[in-house]
Formats: structure tokens, sequence, C-alpha cells
């Protein structure tokens, strides 16, 4: 059993775990034009869904690393260089066919919650 | 001294953790993320009075723990949550094996009458065991951490402190933590230094003879100060162990391993009574310019260790250098790269 303070970090955990996976798509469809980490970060939030940024970083690296963003460093102001990422032809693919996916957990997630207490 | 703010030190505990050559690269981006960052809420990493919001800032950007996993940090062979416990069960291992050591030797002492090749022989066990029981501990572990991670989850939750809140505050200075034992370097010490209590102990035994007779003629001249050795070396087994144990440096040890020291000087400068060491001058000469280095190497130890007593926590100069060396590389490599990229781009712009 966790205790009382714990509880929030505990629940900020899961909350974590259970967003993973459609922090994929949000990113995938943020990116049609290219940004950098903060600005994605900011459009997101703005949107109501806020991601930690030791979250955001790392998945976006992840996600080039798997060939669906590619990146490039650019010269912000001064000698502050900036991260840049954006959409690959395959990144648009797979985010075709999540959104699929998506949709239809989404679909059968809702009818079960609803459907919850009964048996 | 600077020993970098908030900001530098997250950036570097975030790197710690990361394969090397992915890190330079990772801990620019991550910098200039949370430059980006502290800029849009107009704080200033330096300042003191930004300090709870730039403390407010790290802790929504999440623990460097989890960050550096997030990159994909999986080079430890043990992760960080199994390693308290895995430490824990190595500590307990040297203890035991230690303990069940030190009663064998004892009972095999009053049944035999040859100490010097007992304690030879003891200390021969005590390394084997030390390596296997490393070993088996070590691949135990590795394969818990490969196979079984809901145990792994068990254990991060059980370690205190893994579902609190994290504060940025605790984050280590950009300086190495001097009371924390090098835990390598404490075993290697003792496997050596068991090596050397048991060669010299076996040292009467040699025999020598026609043109060797000479190294003999010398090395009876020490054969004198043998015990006082093998006691110096038995302390400092000892006070390895005990800090292996410990894991951490405490003022009481500091002082064992200045006095440890100190003896040592005494005992090297006594050998000196003892001269000549060998009817050939050259022979003499050099065992004594010998000597004298080992002298002067045992007196800047104990130097160090006497430092090391008295400031506690004080790192030495050639420690500053380094950890200002390494503030200062950081900086470098962000500058270099900005120059690189202006030269892209002016390159770019002309075309």
């Amino acid at each position: 059993m966790v205790t009382q303070e714990e509880y929030p970090a505990l629940l900020e955990n899961l909350g974590l775990e259970l967003r993973r996976g459609a922090l994929i798509l949000a990113v995938l469809s943020q990116l049609g034009k290219k940004q950098y980490g903060y600005s994605l970060k900011q459009q997101l939030d703005a949107r109501g869904l806020s991601i930690p940024e030791g979250t955001l970083y790392p998945l976006l690296r992840r996600l080039e690393g798997q060939g669906l963003l590619d990146s490039e460093w650019e010269l912000a102001d001064e000698a502050r260089p900036r991260r840049y990422y954006k959409i690959s032809a395959q990144g648009q693919q797979v985010l075709k066919d999540l959104s699929k996916e998506w949709q239809a957990i989404s679909k059968a997630l809702s009818g079960l919650l609803k459907s919850g207490g009964t048996k | 001294m600077s020993k970098g703010n908030l900001i530098d030190r997250y950036v570097m505990e975030v790197g710690r953790r990361l394969p090397e050559k992915q890190r330079a690269d990772v801990q620019m981006e991550l910098r200039s993320a949370l430059q980006d960052a502290l800029e849009e809420r107009g704080l200033d990493a330096n300042s003191e009075k930004d300090e709870a919001k730039v403390v407010a800032l790290l802790k929504e950007w999440g623990k460097p723990s989890h960050v550096a996993e997030g990159y994909g940090a999986r080079t430890h062979l043990i992760g960080p949550e199994l390693q308290p416990i895995y430490w824990l069960v190595l500590r307990v291992n040297v203890l035991i094996i230690s303990l069940v050591q030190l009663v064998l030797l004892v009972i095999a002492a009053f049944n035999q009458p040859e100490f010097g090749s007992l304690i030879g022989e003891a200390i021969g066990n005590l390394v084997n065991s030390f390596l296997v029981s490393f070993a088996v501990v070590t691949i135990i572990f590795a394969v818990l951490e490969r196979f079984l991670p809901e145990l792994k989850a068990l254990a991060a939750s059980e370690h205190k402190g893994a579902l609190q809140e994290w504060d940025p505050r605790t984050l280590p200075e950009i300086t190495p933590d001097r009371d924390k034992v090098d835990y390598v370097e404490l075993v290697v010490e003792i496997i050596f230094t068991a090596a050397f209590i048991t060669v010299i102990n076996l040292a009467p035994g040699w025999q020598f003879s026609g043109d060797m007779a000479i190294v003999g003629e010398m090395i009876a001249k020490f054969l004198p100060f043998i015990p006082w050795i093998t006691i110096l070396t038995a302390v400092e087994i000892s006070l390895d162990i005990y800090l292996l144990t410990q894991g951490r440096w405490q003022l009481a040890t500091r002082w064992v391993s200045f006095g440890h020291a100190a003896a040592w000087v005494i005992v090297v400068a006594s050998t000196l009574q003892a001269a000549p060491y060998s009817a050939v001058e050259l022979v003499d000469s050099s065992v004594k310019m010998i000597i004298a280095i080992v002298i002067v190497i045992t007196l800047i130890d104990a130097a160090i260790k006497l430092y090391r007593a008295l400031r506690p926590g004080v790192p030495l100069p050639w420690e500053n250098w380094r950890i200002e060396e390494d503030i200062e590389e950081m900086g470098e490599r962000a500058e270099q790269f900005g120059k690189a990229m202006e030269t892209r781009f002016k390159k770019t712009d002309r075309k």
C-alpha cells in the first residue's frame, strides 16, 4: 500500500504509463512542419496534452532512431544551437496506421468503461 | 570556486548515465532545451532569487535517472534500482567470507606450527572466495536485471524514496564525492596487498646460490622487518574490508588510514638501519636509493591522508582542477559547435 503522501506520485507514474503510447501519436501529428523540442511542448500544452520535457526529448530521439522523424541542428540566436524535428515519409505512414488503431482502442475502451461494473 | 549551477549539475547528472558516444549530443540538446525553458519563464540559473523556480522547472522535467533511461541508458549490467541491494549482498558476502576464513585460520594455527605458510594459504583462499562470490552474485543480479522486470519494479518501490518527490537541490555538485569509497580500488588493493604479504612471508625460505648469493645476503638484511610489514599489510586489508562494508569514509577511518601511512614511513625509514645491504658498493647504494624513493612516496601518501583527515570534504588542489576542466570542457564543446554551425550557415547563405 502507498501512503497518502506517495499517492500523487503513484498516480503520476500510472498516468505516464497510460499516455506513453498516445504520446507517440500526438508528437507525430504535430511535426508536419519542423519544430524544436520546446516549441513542440508549448504547442501540445496549448492543446491540453502536457508532456514532461524529460519524457518528450528522449521520445523525439527514439522516434528519430526508428526512422519516423528527421532532425537537424540549427543555430537559433548567438551561439545557441537547436535541434529541429520533422516527420519523415515512414513516420507519416505510421501516423496513418496508428491513428486507425487508436480509433479502434478508443471506441472499445469507452464501451468497456461504461459497462465496467456489470458482469 | 564554481561548482556549477543547478542546470549544469542536472545536465552532468543525466549525461553521466548515458553511453559515451551519445553523451555530448544529448547534453547539448538538453542544455539548449533547458535554456529555452528558462528564457520562457524569465529565469536566470545563476541567480539565487530564482533558485526555487529553477528547482520547480527541473522537477517538472523529471529525475535525471528517468530522463537518462528515456534516452536509452541501459548500459548497466545491474541497473540503478537493483544496485543498492546488489552492493548490500556483496558487502555481506565479503564480511561472511572474511569471518569464516579467520575462524579457519585460528583453528589451523592451533594444529600446525608453520604459521607463515598458513597465512599464505588463508589469503589465497580468501582471494579465491572473494572472486568466486563476486562473480556468482554479479551473474545472479545480471540475470535478475534482464529477466525479471517485475522484481525490479518491486525493488524500486521498496527502495526508499522511489515514489517520493524528487528534489533537484539534492543533485550532486559537480565534484567527486570524496567520502564515497572506490570499490574497484579497494578490491584491487586487497588482492595486491594479499599477494604482497604472501610473497614477503615466503622470503625466508628462498635459497640463493652461486652468483645470486648476494641477493640472498641482501634479503637477509630485511628479514627482521617482515613481522612489522606483515602487521601493516594486515591492518591495510582489515581497513579495506571494513570500508567495503561501510561504503563511505568516516573521520575515524581517515585517521586510521593516516596512522597506517605514517607507520609505513617509520618502518621503511628504519630499514635504513640495516645498511650496508651488501659488500658490493653498487648494490648497496642502489638499495639505499630505492629505499629513499619509497620513503618519499610513503611521505606523500601520509601527507595526503593527513590532509583528508584534517579537512574532510575539502578537495585537494588537483581535484579542483579536474572539476573545473570538466565544466570548461562542456562549455567549450557547445561553443565549438556554435561556431561550426555559424560557418555552415554562412556558406549556405552565400549559395
